[in-house]
């Protein structure tokens, strides 16, 4: 005998329940995405923020004793006794005073470093994708989407993209696809630093530029610090340009600490 | 509550806070593995929302910002089918 296979059997059921479920959840994420396009970050960052903030301080030594972090400490005053007195006897210094005094002068002195708050770095490459960092902080501090990255040392890496409440993400400029305007080596090349990922930047200069390996880039600022360090030079004399390559003079990628600027423009 | 239900809550868990810091070598892995063993595992889609949620959406990426959620998607799409073809009987 032959029997008809019934149509609508509880698992066909079961399973076009679940799609219709499903689908209608994401037409109401779409929804609430295009209307509130902040709201699904905020949430998601309020629910990971602790973790961020745990794994931080796990990793600044928060479980150490408190005879090592005093030992730590009393380590870390003494090496900074030692650079403190090394650099006030260098001839950095001497420049970096000369520098501030020729600027005064002009008129374009500045008091920026007021003006950098410090703030911690909850995620970093290469585990937060897009080559971006999440700081702790946000619009509450007065962080906006104008505001430049430092490293410590007040080296440029980075901008802010995206400002929540209560953290911000900032792209590198060594992102893939960044751009910005820089100067190299000695004669002041213009050039565009275009970001490689992983800390690393190409521009390009005219061929026979002189530029060579250890040439400082800096920025187009008044700012006396290093944009990045010369660490090859491609050069093929078919070529018009010179390829350089550069790295700035920190690890982007070891930050615990970076500095905001949130001076108004 | 069954055994199977406790395993996935705690899976839920794991590959949550494995998205939060970003261990891809973590919530990869055992998202795949967990999208084959349990039924319906509409988690790992919600996984890749969050993932989207907390490093892509909100920085001018354009559709790129959705690339968590889609390529969850896709994903479970493609584990439904092969699911029901190799237990298929």
């Amino acid at each position: 005998m032959t029997y008809l296979r019934p149509r609508n059997t509880p698992a066909r059921q079961r399973t076009r329940i679940v799609i219709g479920i499903i689908a209608a959840f994401v037409v109401i994420l779409g929804l609430v995405q295009w209307r509130m396009p902040r709201l699904f970050p905020a949430i998601a960052s309020a629910v990971a923020e602790p973790f961020w903030r745990a794994r931080f301080a796990l990793d600044n030594g928060a479980l150490d004793s408190a005879d090592s972090l005093l030992a730590q400490n009393e380590g870390l005053k003494l090496q900074l006794a030692g650079l403190e007195a090394d650099m006030a006897s260098s001839s950095v210094a001497i420049l970096e005073q000369q520098n501030a005094s020729l600027l005064s002068l002009l008129g374009r002195a500045t008091s920026t470093k007021s003006s950098y708050i410090a703030a911690a770095v909850l995620s970093r490459p290469p585990f937060a994708p897009y080559d971006d960092l999440i700081v702790d902080l946000g619009s509450n501090e007065g962080v906006s989407s104008t505001t430049l990255v430092y490293a410590p040392g007040a080296v440029l890496i980075g901008h802010v993209v995206s400002v929540l409440p209560e953290t911000s993400t900032a792209a590198l400029f060594s992102s893939p696809g960044e751009q910005y305007q820089v100067l190299i080596g000695p004669r002041s090349l213009p050039a565009t630093a275009v970001g490689m990922g992983g800390g690393q930047y190409s521009a390009e200069v005219p061929h026979g530029s002189g530029i060579v390996p250890g040439d400082i880039i800096s920025d187009l600022s008044f700012h006396d610090k290093a944009f990045g360090v010369v660490v090859s030079v491609a050069t093929d004399p078919s070529d018009p340009f010179d390829s350089v390559l550069f790295a700035p003079p920190v690890s982007e990628h070891g930050l615990q600490w970076v500095l905001l600027d949130i001076t108004k423009p | 509550m069954n055994e199977d239900a406790t395993l996935r809550i705690i899976m839920d868990i794991v590959l949550t806070i494995s998205v939060i810091f970003g261990w891809w070598f973590v919530y990869i892995p055992l998202g795949l593995i967990c999208l084959w063993f349990f039924p319906y595992y509409a988690e790992f889609i919600a996984l890749g929302f969050l993932h989207d949620a907390l490093f892509g959406m909100g920085r001018g990426l354009g559709i790129m910002a959705y690339a968590g959620t889609l390529a969850t998607a896709a994903v479970a799409v493609i584990f439904s089918v092969g699911k029901l073809v190799v237990r298929w009987k």
